[in-house]
């Protein structure tokens, strides 16, 4: 049974170019929204809207540095006098290292905290001011994480900043549901998935995919496909009633 | 939009509320759905909706669990989703709460999922043909189980052992090498059969109750349904040992 459950809606996605941002934007464009992509790669942003044109979607791309509030400002002007409105944020883009935390530099912690903190911050903020101003009921789902529930080992930075999305989400949430339509903001808590975000960091080897595994019930990786239909769940009118929320998608590993 | 294709589903408490608007969204998403229920009419009436097959059970019975599974298995040869749905709600302080009470509510809400899922379980595992087993078991469990509730101890209690209980044997099924995946819905407040008791009562005050509620309003049992549904297929395949809330927002105040 097929459905085009997101049929005429806007989505934009930050961090498209790769790993959950570029499936989420794939799913979320299969469901029938038009997507804006945003990142910074262009050669990997062409490979997103081929994916999405692939599964007969609607894809634009907006090159964007989310920790630069006056892109934000220029991002959501363009998305209003394009489309007019915005329905759906996904707020994915994010980094991360590994690293004991006497070796961590503030210079290594400011760096995920703008990126991952300041950069989610931000893009709530704009795009709530544009689904308010256009009268939007929309959705706003930040890719937060496992480690920003439970302590993942050297990790300390990454933790504390997913810590702040995930809690982030919940303050927005209540901000949201006062706006008329209201507005709902999900927290989405991926266990380790793999993604180049991952692999970056602890390479693309056996030991990493069975770090990826450690713990996880389900005894099997995570893969972005699996995030993004979280993303699509928490998009539609299906989650009409949730808001506030924190989705834990993790193959079990945070369960014990 | 998530598909049940091909895959076969039971319903418990499907007579009503919430059991009867999952086995309709299920049934819709293309699962062939038997809706079961205490009363084997309020079962057949929701079966209706979607032309499927209805059964009399009583989850605390652990032969109607029995027979039940037999049927669905005789009929379409396998099963591949247990929703466990059926509830009850008794209300009142704990100082006027009785062992019998408390008996009841235990029994339905947790005895009866342990039943089922151990059957459920074991059916997967015996259609697998020595791969490992594959299904989805969601548990109805409540709000309820991480914030309890005034006035409702003892459903606060029980759904809290559900929740964990559902817990514990997602992760032991998933150990056991099997794709069985287990997890809860956690609704807010919804207004159906069961909880009507409450609605009703000179006590209750929707103002009051919505101050709670950020959203504003009460749950559907649609909203429940669609939850369920997600849990339910693959969209959700690596997802266990969780629980997706839907209360509105009530968690954040």
């Amino acid at each position: 049974m097929t459905m085009s459950t997101l049929q005429g809606r806007i989505a934009l996605v930050t961090g498209a170019t790769s790993g959950i941002g570029r499936a989420a934007a794939v799913r979320l464009a299969r469901d029938g929204a038009t997507i804006i992509a945003t990142g910074r790669n262009q050669a990997e942003a062409e490979r997103t809207l081929e994916a999405i044109r692939a599964v007969g979607g609607t894809g634009h791309f907006q090159a964007q540095d989310i920790t630069d509030e006056a892109g934000w400002i220029a991002l959501t002007n363009w998305i209003e006098a394009t489309f007019g409105r915005l329905d759906i944020a996904v707020n994915c883009a994010g980094v991360f290292f590994s690293k004991p935390l006497p070796d961590t530099s503030l210079e290594d912690f400011r760096w995920i905290w703008n990126i991952d903190v300041n950069g989610c911050f931000l893009g709530i903020k704009h795009a709530m001011r544009l689904m308010q101003k256009t009268g939007s009921a929309g959705s706003i789902i930040n890719i937060s994480s496992l480690a920003g529930l439970i302590g993942l080992d050297d990790c300390a930075a990454y933790c504390a900043a997913k810590a702040a999305v995930t809690h982030l989400s919940k303050a927005a949430a209540l901000e949201g549901a006062k706006a008329s339509p209201r507005i709902r903001v999900n927290s989405l808590n991926p266990g380790v998935i793999m993604t180049e975000m991952i692999t970056k960091s602890y390479g693309d080897t056996p030991e990493t995919r069975a770090f990826a595994m450690q713990g996880n019930a389900l005894q099997t990786t995570g893969e972005p496909e699996d995030i993004a239909a979280g993303v699509a769940y928490l998009a539609g009118d299906a989650s009409r009633y949730v808001t506030g929320s924190v989705l834990l998608i993790d193959g079990g590993r945070g369960a014990d | 939009m998530p598909s049940l294709d091909s895959k076969t589903a039971i319903v418990t408490g499907a007579g009503s509320g919430i059991g009867r608007a999952t086995a309709l969204r299920l049934a819709q998403a293309g699962a062939r759905v038997f809706a079961t229920d205490y009363s084997l009419d309020a079962a057949h009436a929701t079966a209706a909706l979607y032309g499927g097959p209805a059964l009399a059970l009583d989850v605390t019975d652990p032969a109607a669990w029995d027979a039940a599974i037999a049927a669905v298995v005789a009929d379409a040869g396998r099963l591949d989703v247990l929703v466990n749905c059926a509830g009850i709600l008794l209300a009142g302080p704990i100082v006027e709460a009785t062992l019998a009470d408390f008996d009841r509510l235990s029994r339905v809400h947790v005895e009866g999922p342990m039943l089922g899922m151990q059957r459920a379980i074991a059916q997967m595992r015996a259609q697998a043909n020595g791969q490992p087993a594959r299904g989805a078991i969601v548990n109805i469990s409540s709000l309820a189980a991480t914030r309890p509730f005034p006035d409702l101890p003892l459903y606060s209690t029980v759904k809290a052992a559900l929740s964990n209980m559902s817990r514990a044997i997602g992760i032991e099924v998933g150990l056991d090498g099997d794709f069985i995946r287990v997890n809860c819905v956690h609704p807010g407040v919804v207004r159906t059969g069961m909880s009507e008791g409450l609605f009703d009562a000179a006590t209750w005050d929707d103002a009051a109750t919505f101050a709670h509620i950020p959203l504003g309003d009460y749950a559907r049992p649609e909203d429940i349904a669609e939850a369920a549904l997600f849990l339910a297929s693959d969209d959700a395949k690596f997802m266990t040992s969780t629980a997706v809330t839907v209360d509105g927002g009530w968690t954040l105040v």
